[in-house]
């Protein structure tokens, strides 16, 4: 018997249900003859005999939902025209194929939500110059590029064990600073670069020397007497504090200055010096005006401690819009502290100290807490410099 | 501001023929070779079309054939056109032919190869110069236009006799530049060529009155300084004539010309395309009342020369005639993968070894398991 | 060229330009078939004349003016070859090839495919290409590599006269379509005894234009000529490189670069056309899945930069001079894997 199965009635429909048989078993028919009438999910489908021949078995009943693919009708053996069907359909396209030619498979697989293309992060190496890395042995991922790629230059350069800062040879380290700085790498263990010297001292050089050729420094010198301040006080949180409240007065000291435009930055991210032995970091305290004095000094303790090891994520070391140097917590009184491009101010304090100063018409014992503030004068004026200064004065106090 | 006087260059008319009317009724005499026999054959012969591509449409939705292009409703141009050429004239098809293949010779089991995915159903046994199915639209014509310099290249170099390709197109195949150059050329190189446009309405889903602004398709003809003529393209008689009258004369040197043929496309664009989106069933309906077998057979009857028994005499002789053919399809042996490679320069260059023998490797591998 | 010239056992030089006319002339004087035709090569012979005098030797009805019609040229070529006829059809300029595409890739290369074998089309599509000549927007096109990606279809580009005659014949000769790509800019560079005796050259077949044996060098059309010269500056340095002009295109001779490279064990490869999807790119995949054991350095490209062929003022930049392949050279010849020289 040959049996012939209910065919794919168009889109993968799953089933069928019999609506009405037209033959009966023992019925001769011919090729084409309406066999039966199903229903899909979508219409009412006449089903055609793929052959002549006689009916010898219907499979399913009326009312009987039929499975894609399953035995629907079977025809006696002999008087067969031509081999049997796969499929078979009405005399018109039940549904909409959705194309003009052939056959567009119709799936149901379900795709997981897409992924993002892995390289979303920004390059900075060609495949060239990585390549070019790669057979020197130069580790790019320790590296800053002076521009915006490396270059075959910088690339050479660092296989040499030279660094090659983009607008002037001077700031290449002395000799004197890479040994005595690979002298301290070398008794603290730490990983170096086959110059000696590291990373971090690397990127300062660079960065310095571009302040240098930028920035126009102006500082202004001035004490605050701290006489009152209650016991235990921390000078770095006071000085937080005050900053981002003088920033809210005079806004232009918490900008950057970049192409000769001037951006005052919203809110106050102070970035705060930590010396380290690997040299000089800048962990950024975000919107310190938003955050309690614990949280600050969690976050302190804990930059404090990443510095020492060496480990500050990147992330934390961006963003800042003013500089701390709280210098005074090691020695020193008054500083020229450097602004760094696109920064426009650094607030520098050094040590607190007493002194004997007119107070209230008699001669008193006063605790000062030296400041040295420097600003840009390409972005900032004398006056928004001493306007600052007199706010941080106010809120210090 | 008043129109300054212009002086008139040129102007053009196209005409219309017919001899059948949509009732089957003669509106005038009929031309010489349409005899009772030529009629009673090609009424024969349109129905064979017919059910040539009923049984592909058939196939197709059984999952033996891929897409398929009915000639429904428009078997009259086919069957007249490919009857107007003679065994050396080339005929340089679309794809919707079926009756004009029938009468060049292909064989059903042919075409039912081609759209059944398998190449040599191109390798027409009869019609070996006949180009093949042409897919790309109006592609055909340019193809024509070549041929046709070569029937006359053949003809001014060794005194043959001038031969005649005919290029068949749609409407919707006028609006490309293939078409125009084309006619170009064919006018200005004065090419013994025949353009016959089956204009049946439709270009899938975009109707005659969205294809071009021109009133007619035949006046196309006119921009290449060629002429024209349009017919009932459901009048066998009709197209008989025009194009065995535009193959006269390219036959005599006098170069070429376009017939646009009249009709309508009673069947979906192709089996995979559904016209009831776009077009109403009532137009359909009304367009089944003057399709061309109806039509003839009405005019036959009413010459008594066509009848019940006849007709059931030539539908069992038509059925076996298919189901021969579906055999002679059927058993056929597919072709070897490496088929692939086996025509794709006259003899295979050496870059491509490699892999030929791959595939045929793999090829032997499957058949092994 | 005259016969008179050759019986006086002295071979007048001729051009690259002059050697397609001459093996033009040949194919239409022995063999019938032979139809030539395009924009302006019948009455004006050519825009770079190289069908010059050739309607006047065999009339208006084999060397053929058509109308301005580039879909139409490359169509027409087709039918004419089913009926047995080999038509010989001109672009007037690669940049204008584009509108015959169509005919070239979806018929011409597959017609024997299409019907197994009982149609075919023996025609050879000919254009000037490439850049160099100060030529307006469009007139410098290089894109022999989309054509080249085209099954059934032969690119054949010649670099001197001899091979524009021996290379043209063998593909008005062949049975099926050949886009012969004539680089314009050495099409009067240079002139060579070029005998008028009908022999063809084989297609499919990479010439070896130098022998070498430090340096592969591989390149075709015009820039042949910057390559031979980067190979003399090289052989001034003690560096001798071998020279390797495909010619054929596609399909590619790629078993002569292979025996090259067995010697060399470094190659780079020079074309104008612009780098990516570039035919070096095919050639630097094939020598690598064959002879990845053999090379001592990657396979080195000088190309085209992937930008618009500029306008001709900055035209010698774009293009790949001797400067440029020297520098590929001896990226090849400095490369080691454990660092640089």
């Amino acid at each position: 018997m040959k049996v012939f199965k209910l065919p794919d009635l168009g889109e993968g429909l799953p089933d069928a249900v019999i609506r009405e048989w037209h033959v009966q078993e023992g019925d001769s028919v011919s090729a084409d003859q309406t066999l039966v009438t199903v229903e899909t999910a979508k219409a009412l489908v006449e089903v055609p005999s793929p052959f002549s021949g006689r009916v010898e078995k219907r499979y399913a009943a009326e009312g009987e939902t039929l499975e894609t693919g399953q035995p629907l009708i079977g025809f006696a053996g002999d008087d067969l025209v031509s081999a049997p069907a796969d499929e078979a359909a009405d005399e018109k396209p039940p549904t909409d194929s959705g194309t003009v030619v052939g056959k567009i498979e119709q799936g149901s697989e379900a795709l997981a939500v897409e992924q993002r293309p892995a390289s979303s992060r920004p390059r900075n190496a060609t495949p060239a110059i990585r390549a070019l890395a790669r057979r020197l042995g130069v580790d790019l991922e320790n590296l800053h590029p002076a521009g915006a790629r490396f270059t075959e230059a910088e690339v050479r350069a660092a296989a040499r064990g030279e660094t090659i800062p983009r607008w002037t040879e001077k700031a290449a380290i002395s000799n004197e600073v890479a040994t005595k700085s690979r002298k301290a790498e070398e008794k603290l263990g730490a990983e170096t670069s086959p110059s000696g010297v590291s990373p971090a001292r690397r990127a300062m050089a660079i960065a310095m020397s571009r302040a240098r050729d930028q920035v126009c420094p102006m500082t202004l010198f001035d004490e605050v007497d701290i006489s009152d301040w209650p016991k235990g006080s921390s000078t770095t949180l006071r000085l937080l504090k005050a900053i981002a409240r003088a920033a809210a007065e005079e806004p232009n000291l918490n900008a950057h200055f970049d192409n000769e435009a001037l951006e005052p930055k919203t809110p106050v991210n102070v970035g705060l010096a930590v010396d380290a032995p690997r040299g000089l970091f800048v962990p950024v305290l975000q919107d310190v005006g938003a955050q309690s004095e614990e949280d600050l000094l969690d976050r302190i303790a804990r930059f404090k401690q990443q510095a020492s090891e060496g480990a500050i994520p990147q992330k934390d070391l961006q963003g800042a819009t003013i500089h701390l140097s709280n210098f005074g917590s090691l020695a020193g009184r008054f500083a020229t502290p450097v602004v760094v491009p696109p920064l426009v101010c650094i607030v520098g304090a050094g040590r607190a100290h007493k002194a004997v100063l007119p107070h209230k018409g008699k001669a008193r014992v006063r605790k000062l807490l030296p400041l040295s503030i420097t600003a840009d004068h390409r972005a900032v004026t004398g006056g928004e410099l001493a306007r600052f200064l007199k706010a941080l004065k106010e809120h210090l106090q | 501001m008043h129109k300054p006087r212009l002086q008139l260059q040129a102007s053009f008319d196209i005409a219309r023929l017919q001899f059948l009317d949509k009732q089957g009724q003669a509106t005038q005499p009929l031309p010489d070779f349409a005899t009772p026999e030529w009629l009673t054959y090609c009424l024969r012969q349109m129905q064979l079309a017919r059910l040539v591509d009923d049984r592909a449409v058939k196939l197709q939705r059984t999952g033996r054939l891929g897409t398929y292009p009915s000639t429904l409703g428009q078997e009259a141009i086919g069957v007249a056109t490919g009857n107007a050429l003679m065994a050396e004239d080339i005929y340089c098809p679309y794809y919707r032919e079926t009756g004009a293949f029938l009468e060049r010779g292909v064989l059903i089991e042919e075409i039912l190869a081609n759209w059944g995915g398998d190449e040599r159903g191109q390798n027409f046994q009869h019609a070996p110069r006949d180009l093949p199915i042409c897919v790309p639209i109006a592609t055909q014509m340019l193809h024509a236009a070549g041929v046709a310099f070569a029937l006359k290249y053949r003809h001014q170099q060794s005194n043959q006799p001038l031969q005649v390709a005919v290029a068949s197109s749609g409407e919707g195949a006028t609006s490309k530049g293939d078409f125009y150059e084309a006619m170009n050329l064919a006018g200005v190189w004065k090419l013994p060529m025949v353009f016959v446009v089956n204009n049946n309405q439709w270009a899938i889903s975009v109707p005659r009155n969205a294809q071009t602004a021109t009133q007619t398709i035949a006046q196309k003809a006119i921009a290449a300084g060629i002429p024209a003529l349009q017919v009932d393209g459901n009048d066998i008689v009709a197209v008989a004539w025009a194009v065995r009258d535009a193959m006269q004369r390219a036959r005599s040197g006098d170069g070429p010309a376009l017939i646009e043929a009249l009709s309508y496309r009673l069947c979906d664009h192709t089996t995979a395309d559904d016209a009831s989106r776009y077009r109403s069933a009532e137009e359909l309906e009304q367009a089944w009342q003057w399709e061309p077998i109806k039509r003839l057979d009405t005019y036959l009857r009413a010459q008594d020369l066509w009848s019940d028994a006849k007709q059931q005499d030539m539908e069992r002789e038509l059925a076996q005639i298919m189901e021969s053919a579906l055999n002679n399809w059927e058993s056929r042996t597919p072709e070897p993968a490496t088929a692939i490679f086996d025509h794709l320069y006259a003899q295979l260059p050496a870059a491509f070894y490699e892999q030929y023998d791959q595939l045929r490797d793999e090829q032997v591998g499957a058949e092994r398991e | 060229m005259s016969e008179q010239a050759q019986t006086e056992q002295e071979l007048k030089p001729i051009t690259l330009v002059e050697a397609v006319t001459q093996a033009l002339a040949y194919a239409l004087k022995n063999d019938p078939e032979v139809v030539v035709f395009g924009q302006d090569i019948g009455a004006n012979g050519g825009v770079f004349r190289a069908t010059d005098g050739l309607q006047k030797t065999f009339g208006a009805d084999r060397v053929l003016d058509t109308p301005l019609a580039e879909t139409m040229i490359a169509g027409i070529a087709v039918g004419m070859a089913t009926q047995g006829l080999r038509p010989v059809a001109e672009f007037q300029f690669m940049g204008f090839i584009y509108p015959g595409l169509d005919h070239i890739l979806s018929h011409a290369a597959r017609m024997r495919n299409r019907t197994r074998g009982r149609l075919s089309c023996p025609i050879v599509y000919r254009a000037p290409y490439g850049g160099g000549i100060h030529a307006p927007e469009h007139h410098s096109e290089s894109t022999e590599a989309l054509f080249a990606h085209i099954p059934g279809l032969r690119v054949v580009v010649p670099s001197s006269p001899a091979r524009a005659y021996g290379l043209l014949l063998a593909a008005i000769a062949d049975p099926d379509p050949v886009l012969f790509l004539e680089p314009k800019r050495i099409y009067r560079a240079a002139k060579q005894p070029v005998p008028d005796n009908g022999e063809a050259l084989p297609l499919d077949a990479a010439f070896v234009l130098r022998e070498g044996t430090d340096l592969t060098l591989i390149a075709w059309g015009a820039s042949v000529r910057e390559t031979l010269a980067a190979a003399e500056q090289l052989a001034s340095e003690g560096i001798e490189a071998e020279v390797i002009d495909p010619a054929t295109l596609k399909p590619l001779d790629i078993h002569s670069i292979i025996d090259s490279l067995e010697k060399t064990r470094r190659c780079v490869v020079v074309h104008e056309a612009a780098r990516f999807a570039g035919l070096g790119a095919e050639i630097a995949a094939q020598i690598q899945e064959y002879a990845f054991d053999l090379l001592d350095a990657p396979v080195q490209r000088v190309t085209g930069y992937d930008t618009v062929m500029p306008y001709y003022q900055l035209e010698n930049t774009y293009l790949p001079g001797v400067e440029r392949i020297l520098a590929g050279a001896r990226a090849a010849l400095g490369y080691s894997r454990e660092g640089e020289r």
